[in-house]
């Protein structure tokens, strides 16, 4: 998501929350402003490698947090010997409506 | 790159992971044999491989060659899938968030081997098959050798 779009949904919530918020939002601001502060890359690759094999995100998230290409992320994660968090195995049920899938789009 | 509106329900849009996989044991071809004319990427994924071989990433040049034979298309990102896409959670990425609004608004099959993407169609009634299955068909149908479907999915 573009800075631009990230901005314009801040503007739409401020406009949404009362008045009376607002004091503990600029202190909640001025905290990630301070924590923004203290990250170096590493760290932001580091913390986005944690919630990535956390399951936590996607791994298309997890470059955009770690503020890196999608494949030089995944390429990273290989050679750091990550594991791949891929869907879960299915139970039986899960794994026929898989087969019904392949089986439906494949020529 | 040439948008297509009607790609029809056996239509599949494949997440960056999937692509990626395939360029790397050389075997994107395979999707032209799979998907004949049926085979798409979303435009954020598009623009990440173009940046990913800018940064030297070489096997992703297999997949911008696709693009360039017209045998993998890039749809259009319309405004109603950006409202979809806003509504989506933040743990997706913006390629995977856009291949699965593409994937509802046009009944297509989102493939992917990422647990959060493949967790999310499941919630929003997307269609989605997994990499791995997708691999296992291939192998089935000897599209893949038994030693390039390991490689793959390594």
């Amino acid at each position: 998501m573009s800075s631009t779009t990230f901005r314009q949904e801040i503007h739409q919530i401020l406009d949404e929350l009362p008045p009376e918020v607002l004091p503990e939002l600029v202190d909640f601001l001025d905290f990630l402003r301070f924590r923004a502060s203290q990250e170096t890359p590493g760290s932001r690759v580091r913390e986005a490698m944690r919630l990535y094999t956390a399951g936590g995100i996607s791994l298309g998230r997890a470059a955009e947090m770690a503020g890196m290409n999608y494949f030089l992320f995944e390429e990273l994660l290989r050679k750091q010997g990550i594991p791949v968090v891929e869907p879960h195995v299915m139970n039986k049920a899960g794994q026929a409506v898989q087969r019904e899938i392949a089986g439906e789009i494949l020529a | 790159m040439k948008s297509s509106p009607e790609p029809g329900r056996r239509a599949v849009l494949l997440d960056a992971n999937v692509l990626s996989r395939l360029a790397r044991v050389h075997q994107t071809d395979v999707l032209l044999e799979a998907f004949p004319d049926r085979c798409y990427l979303a435009p954020a994924i598009y623009h990440e491989i173009e940046a990913g071989i800018e940064v030297g990433v070489k096997y992703l040049e297999e997949v911008v060659a696709l693009v360039g034979r017209g045998a993998l298309r890039t749809l259009d990102v319309e405004e109603v899938d950006r409202e979809y896409i806003a509504s989506l959670p933040r743990k997706l990425g913006l390629g995977e968030a856009e291949g699965i609004a593409l994937c509802h608004r046009l009944d297509m099959v989102f493939v992917t081997h990422d647990r959060q993407a493949a967790d999310f169609c499941d919630q929003a009634g997307v269609r989605c098959l997994h990499f791995r299955t997708l691999v296992e068909a291939l192998q089935k149908r000897r599209l893949l050798t038994p030693n390039q479907a390991q490689k793959s999915l390594e």
